[in-house]
This record gives structure tokens, C-alpha cells and sequence, in this order.
């Protein structure tokens, strides 16, 4: 089976790829100068006492063995305990997970859904006021600091015009929050048929989301945008056309799938810059999520909490680029010969 | 000569480039007889498939018709609307391109490309569509159509792709049918059997059949009519077996000169110099610097083209003697 | 047709590429003259002006510390350009010459490099980024290297492209059979052709570098209070935003915009002149 080796080539890649992946997140509080425990405990510290913190943490160990029994501790889902908030990262960060699903999901669909038409508009009719419309908001999309956006947005619709929510966490102070099932507050809402929570947590959902979403959608429109003046420029559009069939059939049934296939993969790419979003605009928003997290760590130190975010989003970001691959096999025919 | 299905008078195509207008087509004037195979035959750069293009109108920007009429069944194509043009393309007039398995939707099986074009000429849907698919699929050789309807282009070879690109052709029933280098990518053996292919549909079909070709073998296997093309003009036109037996056009005659064997063999040869620049032509006749009988007027004066005899039209101040001029140069 | 004409033409058809061009002097510019325009001294404090809103005094308002917004945004452009050109000047030629080695020696050198450029790109990039700050420790000089580190894996990629097909190209057979070491093949021959590209790729990550520069800071990562960087003013005016003092935010972040609009359009319309079939 052509498809079962694709996938299988595809499996065996990731593998070397996490590997590396681990390694240099190790090497980044190792190696680099500056011992973690300074960083932990400060200077002022005895000699004697220095030593045996070092010791309890094997960090008298040489790096190998270190290295060896962290991966061992990842084995068994042990990525440390952070130093704020004295539980197991990892069960900090599973708990902060479905917030932050919740928003990069509603950001990505916001994006895709604007990009998308925006980026085949604009390649259709080249060089008219819509693909004039796009670059310019490409750019922008593009050129904006996402923390920034969100202020300015917070600023003019919760503090002067008073249509948003106050940016204070995942459903309005006043609503009741449905039982956590899922973890994704709408799904959540949704499943109790609590219809006020589901309400105020779309609401709530709207700004970061849209904030998020703009930034993602200026690389979909371009990819979308190229992708469609490449396939439009083919010979089997040409072909097509020669055929007879009219333009609209040639842009919708033949040229669109080859135009939205590249599109697919940068989905995965703007996935890698939402994550790194999140860690600017979830503060800003105070929501619960992975880069609040990753922000609070970051702003007091607490290497466990950072190293162990920077493996979970590393990790989700390899696996979604998988699942890209896979359903790109599936798309494309021609990939699974590769 | 039959009566013409399809007359092109004084086209003028151009691309705008940053160094000015390239005049690729400048007042090509050419009449196509009904039910006939036509080749034409140029060097790259003589405008060939630029003419295809313009009569399918399916020059994209730069490039653009800047003037002149082509008269398809005496309605002139140029003077329609993009929509009626949309009629015309694939139900009149139909083309094949050089590159086979590229003209093909990578991502769409053969069969859902059938369906598209069936569905918008014929108006078959569904089963029906799927049958008349592989019944076209059959008409052009390909036996194991079951397996073909279900098959993406990068499954099929070269040879198939253009098969498929003609049934699908077939499937609108046009009166014309151009075919742009259409066997130059294929192996030489498979490219016999599309040549055959056409040869048996123009017949069984009443197809009047355009050739695009730089292979003058193409012709003389195929081709009842010869148009030779340089800079963009028309050189000389004839029934093929004249061309063949007698040239008149210099440019025509080096070219037959220099094959290396019989009549069926072999690209065009190499002649000494080069295809002029579009943009910067050199005045009267476009071929005199290359051309072992200019004289000076050539250099001043544009040539128009002359009926030498009925059928037997020339753009020369000097032609080709009848039998005086032998291969020599070989 | 000429290089250069091909170049005014391009460059004719393209107004705005010329718009980002003019933004971009005029940044550099304002980088420069810094403590010619500035009306204050960025660092200066005087709690009597604190958080006073845009006017004839302080043309873009005064934050908590009485800081001169306008003054603190033009050296802003100072701070900023330095880590811009830093860490793109920092990837540029780490990955330039790692994907030159790469590139030219091909082998077990170019496979282990080219793996560990991979794994560099497995990370999301700003995380990537973030860890390393976050390990370097605050500082300008760490926040160029950890935006430089992230970015690196693009060159090395793009001159080692550009280097395998130039190696088999004509010029450089030419040049080593005529007794050329191949060092100096590499070194003057080939990685001069392979500028271009990693030029422009080079404006488009410097507005890239400023976003990321900017957000590493307001997370506190990069600089530190009070130094004029804008993603430092941004973050301090957080506080300032729900009591209404929108000034403080809005002008730094303004001023980053306008920055990265600049690298965007010119890197944009270079692309757009090395490649014309992209538009």
C-alpha cells in the first residue's frame, strides 16, 4: 500500500525530529551560561547548601546521565514541578490545554474563513480593488503586534463604546459556568444547554479570537492568493478553458483544490505563530490558558513551567504538521510517490 | 481549395513587455479549408501557437489580440462576448497541448474531469456521464477504460494523457480541432499512434484538423495543407504534396533542403542566424538577412503574399524557380 | 535591457515598494537624530507631568513616570533598529556560512547540519525565542542573540539551495579547474551569487525581528524598564489603559507598526523585482 508507506515514512520521521526537539530544550537550561540553580534559588546562598540542592536534582551528574533521566522523567509524564505554582507542570499544563484549544481553534476558523475567499478573490480579479484590499490588509495582518491589537481593541470596544466584555477570563463574571466535560466552554455550555454561558463565552471568545485570527489570516490570503494565480496560470486551467467550460467551473472545480492545497500546510505554520500569540495576548485577556501560563513563567522565572510549555507546544505544533502531511497524502495523490 | 472553415485575416497579437510591444503575430492572414488537415510548421519564435491561442482567444495578459478578424464559420470570434466565446471553445473548436499529463487536473480523476465537460456540453449527468466516458475512452484506444475513468494523470503515461485530452475533445463534437505540438513530448513509436489517431477521427469524424508542429515529419504523415510561418507572417501556403515537391519560399526551401533523409523524417534543421528580434524587426522582409537570395530591395521593401498559382500562396520578391533550385546545399 | 533599467522600471511600476522605501529612510533617520528631535530626554522623570494626554507640551503624551512619550518613541527607532540589524545581521551570517559549509561540502557535515537546522525549526518560532531569552536572561545583547538563533535555520536553508545549484553551475567548474582552491571558490565566487536572496529575505525578517523583539520585551524577556524600547512602553501602559490613559500604549505600538510596514514592502518589492512571475 503506496498511502501505508507514505504515513509510515512519515511516522519515522517525527521521531529524530522530537528527539532533537528534547535535546535542545534540555541544552537551553543546561548548557547555556548561567546555572539553573542560581536562577532557582539566587546567590546568597552557602556553598554546602548550593551542593546539595545540586545534588538533589542530579545536577552534579555529568550532562549525559542528566540528560538520560530527563528523558526518563518524560517518559513518565514528569516534566518538574514549577517553582509558582508547586504542582506537576504537566498537570498545570493539561489543565490550561482547552482553554487555549478553544481560542487558537476559534482564531484559526475565524482566519481561514476570511482568508480563504479573500485570497482567491484577489487572485481572480488581479490588480482590482479587492486584491488591492488584500495586500493592504496582508500587510497590516502582518506588520501588527498582536499584544498591541488587543489593547487598542480593548481600549475601543470594552472601555469606550462598551459592546465587549471586560477582557477577564473565559465567560463574564455574572454567568454560571457549565460543568467541565470537555473543557471547551462553549462544547461544555453547549452539551449542559446552558444557552447564557454559551452566549457570554462566544462572547468573550470574540476579541482574542478576532485579534488572533487577523494575524493568521494575512499568510493564509497570500498562500491562498499565489496559490490560485499559479493554478490559474497552469495548462490544465488553460486546457480546461479550451474545453468550454466557463470561468466559474474553472476556478471552482478545477483550480481551487490545487490552490487551498498549500494553504493546508500553512494552516500548520500559522498554528507555530498562534502559539506564540497566545503567549502575548492570553495575558492581555487574562485567559486561563497555556500562554498565560507561559507568561506568568516567564515573568518570574519559573524554568520547569517554561521548558515544560515550550515541550508542549513544540510537541502540538510536530503532530499538527503530521496530521497536515497525512491529510495532504490524502488531498494530493501525488505526494504518496515522493 | 474547399470552401474555408475557418479564415484568419490580418491578426495582430502582441505582448507588452518592459522594452516595448513584442508583435508576435503582425497581420497573419491564413484560410483554413473545411474538413482538411492543416499544419503548420516555424521555427520557436515564429508565432505558431501564438495563433492557436488567438484563435481560441485564450491569449492572458501581456499578451493581447490587437487586431484583425477570425472568422469561424463566418461569424467573427473576435467580435464575441467572453460568455458566447465559452460556446464556441470545446464545442466548435477544440485544442491539444504540448505537454499532455500537465493539461490534466493533478488532483482530479479522469473521470470527474469527463464528467465536468459532459455535464456542461452535452448535458450528461451521473451514470450516463460515466458510460459516455468510457465509450469516448474507447474511441480514442484505450481499452481498459474501467481502470483509466478512475485514474489520476500522474498514473497514466504521456501517451494516454493525450489520449484522454482527445476523448475529451471528442466529447463536445467540435468542427475543428487544434493540436499544438501535441506529439512532440511523447516517444517516437507512441507518437505514430496518435498521429494514426487523429488521421482516423478527422476521417471517421469529418474533424477539420490544425497541426502545430516544428516536425515537418508530423506533416507529411498527417497534413493535406502546409503553412509555413516566419516572424509572425505567413511565408508561404500550398497543398503539402506541392510544398514538399516544390517550394517556392526560400525560408521553406532551406528548410526541406537541409532535412537529412525522406519526407518523413526529422525536426526542422538548423538554418544559419537567427529568428529576428519581435521588437526590433529589421525592414522589408523579415527573412532577408538570412536569406541566400536576397537582393536589395529585400532589405528596403516588405513582400505581400502572391498567388504564384491558385492554391500556391508566397511572401517573396524572389521565389524559388520551379525544378531549377536542387538540394545542393546538402 | 539594463539591470539598473530594469530596476527604475520595476520599481516605477511599483509605487508602493517606493512608499515603504521613504518609510524606511525616514526610520533610519529618526533612528539617527534621535537627540536632535527628541524635544526630552527619554530617560528624564518629573512626576509633576505624570500621565498627561497628547498636547502642544508633549506632542504624544507622558506616561506614570512623567516619561516624554514622543521622545521615548524616537529613541524607540535607536533601540529597536540595533536588535533588528542585530539579530538578522546574527542569523545572517551564523546561517549563511553553516549553509555555505553545508552546501559546498555536501556529505555527513551537510546532513548533520542541515538535521540540526530541522530540529531549530520544529520549535513555533517566537517559542523558540522565548526559551532561549528566557535561559540568556534579560538583556539587549540576549535578546539578539536568542531572535538571531531562532531565525538562523532560513539562511542556512537558502544558501545551501542557492549553493547546490550554483556549485554545478559553469562558472564555478570554471573557476576550480583553473587551479582555484575551493575555498576561495566559495568564498568569492559563490557566496556573492547567492546575496540576493538572502538580502531580501533579510528586510522582510528584520520587521519579523522587531515583532518578535517587541513581544520577547513586553513579556519581559528583552529589555528592561525604562528603556526606551516600544514593546517595554507598550507593556507600560498596560496598567494605564483601564483608567483611560490610551496614550501610553498606543504610539509605541504605533511606531512598531509603522517599522514593520516599512521592512514588509520593501523586502515585498525586491522580491517582486528578483521575481516577477510572483505577482
Amino acid at each position: 500500500m503506496l498511502f501505508g508507506r507514505y504515513l509510515l515514512r512519515r511516522l519515522l520521521l517525527v521521531g529524530p525530529t522530537l528527539l532533537g526537539v528534547l535535546f535542545i530544550t534540555f541544552a537551553l537550561t543546561r548548557i547555556i551560561p548561567g546555572n539553573p540553580i542560581d536562577r532557582m534559588v539566587g546567590f546568597f546562598i552557602s556553598d554546602e547548601r548550593r551542593a546539595e540542592i545540586m545534588r538533589e536534582h542530579g545536577l552534579d551528574q555529568p550532562y549525559y546521565i542528566q540528560f538520560i533521566r530527563y528523558l526518563g522523567g518524560l517518559v513518565r509524564g514528569d516534566l518538574g514541578t514549577s517553582f509558582l505554582t508547586s504542582r506537576p507542570v504537566v498537570d498545570d499544563l493539561r489543565q490550561r490545554f482547552p482553554a487555549t484549544l478553544e481560542l487558537t481553534a476559534c482564531a484559526m476558523t475565524i482566519a481561514v474563513l476570511a482568508a480563504v475567499p479573500l485570497g482567491v478573490a484577489s487572485a481572480v480579479w488581479k490588480d482590482s480593488w479587492v486584491d488591492h484590499l488584500g495586500r493592504v490588509l496582508s500587510v497590516i495582518g502582518v506588520s501588527v503586534p498582536v499584544f498591541w491589537f488587543g489593547l487598542v481593541l480593548v481600549y475601543l470596544f470594552f472601555f469606550k463604546l462598551g459592546i465587549a466584555p471586560p477582557p477577564i477570563g473565559r465567560l463574564e463574571p455574572s454567568v454560571v459556568a457549565p460543568p467541565v466535560v470537555t473543557g471547551l466552554i462553549t462544547v461544555d455550555a453547549l452539551m449542559a444547554r446552558n444557552l447564557p454561558a454559551l452566549w457570554s463565552g462566544l462572547r468573550v471568545l470574540t476579541l482574542p479570537a478576532f485579534v488572533l485570527g487577523f494575524a493568521a489570516m494575512a499568510p493564509l490570503a497570500r498562500m491562498a492568493r499565489s496559490g490560485m494565480v499559479e493554478a490559474l496560470d497552469s495548462p490544465y486551467v488553460r486546457a480546461a478553458r479550451a474545453l468550454g467550460l466557463p470561468a466559474r467551473t474553472v476556478v471552482v472545480r478545477h483550480a481551487l483544490k490545487n490552490a487551498l492545497l498549500p494553504v493546508v500546510t500553512m494552516i500548520a505554520v500559522v498554528f507555530g505563530y498562534q502559539l506564540g500569540g497566545v503567549v502575548l495576548i492570553e495575558s492581555i485577556f487574562s485567559w486561563p490558558g497555556l500562554g498565560q501560563y507561559a507568561f506568568n513563567a516567564a515573568a518570574n522565572a519559573d524554568f520547569p513551567a517554561i521548558q515544560g510549555f515550550i515541550l508542549y507546544a513544540t510537541t502540538i505544533y510536530i503532530l499538527l504538521f503530521l496530521v497536515v502531511d497525512v491529510l495532504y497524502g490524502v488531498l494530493d495523490r501525488r505526494v504518496r510517490y515522493q | 481549395m474547399t470552401e474555408p472553415i475557418l479564415q484568419i485575416e490580418d491578426l495582430h497579437t502582441g505582448f507588452d513587455t518592459p522594452s516595448g510591444t513584442v508583435r508576435v503575430l503582425r497581420g497573419l492572414t491564413l484560410a483554413i479549408p473545411h474538413g482538411q488537415a492543416v499544419g503548420i510548421v516555424g521555427e520557436s519564435g515564429s508565432g505558431k501557437t501564438v495563433t492557436a491561442l488567438s484563435i481560441m482567444r485564450l491569449i492572458r495578459p501581456p499578451g493581447r489580440i490587437a487586431g484583425g478578424r477570425v472568422l469561424f464559420q463566418g461569424r467573427d470570434l473576435l467580435a464575441l462576448s467572453e460568455q458566447e466565446m465559452e460556446g464556441v471553445r470545446g464545442r466548435q473548436i477544440a485544442m491539444i497541448f504540448q505537454q499532455p499529463r500537465e493539461s490534466l487536473n493533478p488532483v482530479l480523476s479522469v473521470g470527474t474531469q469527463m464528467a465536468l465537460v459532459l455535464e456542461r456540453h452535452v448535458g450528461l449527468m451521473g451514470g450516463a456521464a460515466a458510460a459516455r466516458s468510457r465509450e469516448l475512452l474507447r474511441q480514442v484506444e484505450l481499452s481498459d477504460s474501467d481502470r483509466i475513468v478512475r485514474a489520476y494523470p500522474h498514473e497514466l503515461s504521456g501517451g494516454m494523457c493525450q489520449r484522454v485530452m482527445i476523448a475529451l475533445c471528442l466529447a463536445c463534437n467540435p468542427a475543428l480541432l487544434i493540436a499544438d505540438e501535441a506529439t512532440t513530448a511523447l516517444d517516437v513509436t507512441v507518437q505514430l499512434q496518435i498521429l494514426r489517431l487523429l488521421r482516423r477521427l478527422q476521417q471517421e469524424f469529418g474533424l477539420t484538423l490544425i497541426i502545430i508542429t516544428h516536425n515537418l515529419g508530423v506533416v507529411a504523415e498527417l497534413c493535406q495543407w502546409v503553412a509555413v510561418m516566419y516572424a509572425g507572417e505567413l511565408a508561404e501556403f500550398a497543398p503539402a504534396a506541392q510544398i514538399f515537391r516544390a517550394p517556392r519560399h526560400p525560408y521553406t526551401a532551406r528548410l526541406l533542403a537541409c532535412r537529412p533523409t525522406g519526407a518523413t523524417a526529422g525536426d526542422l534543421p538548423v538554418i544559419p542566424g537567427a529568428v529576428p528580434d519581435l521588437v526590433t524587426l529589421p525592414p522589408g522582409c523579415p527573412f532577408h538577412p538570412r536569406c541566400h537570395r536576397a537582393q536589395a530591395m529585400c532589405s528596403d521593401e516588405h513582400p505581400l503574399l502572391a498567388a504564384l498559382e491558385p492554391d500556391h500562396h508566397v511572401r517573396c520578391f524572389f521565389p524559388e524557380e520551379v525544378q531549377a533550385w536542387t538540394p545542393s546545399l546538402r | 535591457m539594463g539591470r539598473l533599467a530594469g530596476l527604475s522600471y520595476g520599481l516605477r511600476r511599483n509605487p508602493i515598494t517606493i512608499i515603504g522605501l521613504a518609510m524606511l529612510g525616514a526610520l533610519v533617520a529618526v533612528a539617527l537624530l534621535a537627540p536632535v528631535l527628541a524635544p526630552y530626554d527619554p530617560y528624564a522623570t518629573n512626576p509633576a507631568v505624570s500621565l498627561r494626554p497628547p498636547g502642544p507640551g508633549h506632542l504624544f503624551g507622558t506616561d506614570t513616570f512623567g516619561h516624554d512619550i514622543f521622545s521615548r518613541v524616537l529613541y524607540g527607532a535607536r533601540i529597536d533598529l540595533i536588535v533588528a540589524a542585530g539579530a538578522v545581521g546574527v542569523a545572517m551570517v551564523l546561517g549563511g556560512l553553516l549553509g555555505a559549509v553545508a552546501g559546498y561540502t555536501g556529505g555527513w557535515l551537510d546532513d548533520g547540519i542541515m538535521r540540526v537546522m530541522d530540529m531549530l525549526q520544529a520549535f513555533p518560532n517566537f517559542i523558540l525565542a522565548l526559551g532561549i531569552a528566557a535561559a540568556l536572561g534579560p538583556s539587549l545583547t540576549n535578546l539578539i542573540i536568542a531572535i538571531g538563533l531562532t531565525n538562523l535555520p532560513i539562511y542556512a536553508r537558502l544558501v545551501r539551495s542557492r549553493l547546490l545549484t550554483l556549485r554545478v553551475s559553469g562558472f564555478a567548474l570554471a573557476a576550480v579547474s583553473v587551479g582555484n582552491p575551493p575555498w576561495r571558490v566559495l568564498l568569492i565566487h559563490l557566496l556573492p551569487n547567492s546575496l540576493a536572496p538572502v538580502f531580501i529575505q533579510a528586510t522582510l525578517q528584520s520587521g519579523w525581528a522587531i515583532l518578535q523583539a517587541a513581544g520577547l520585551s513586553f513579556i519581559g524577556l528583552g529589555v528592561r524598564v525604562p528603556t526606551p524600547e516600544w514593546g517595554v512602553m507598550i507593556s507600560m501602559g498596560v496598567q494605564q489603559l483601564t483608567s483611560g490613559h490610551w496614550w501610553v500604549s498606543f504610539f509605541p505600538g504605533l511606531a512598531i507598526m509603522l517599522a514593520v510596514i516599512s521592512f514588509n514592502l520593501v523586502g515585498d518589492g525586491l522580491q517582486d523585482l528578483l521575481d516577477p512571475r510572483r505577482r
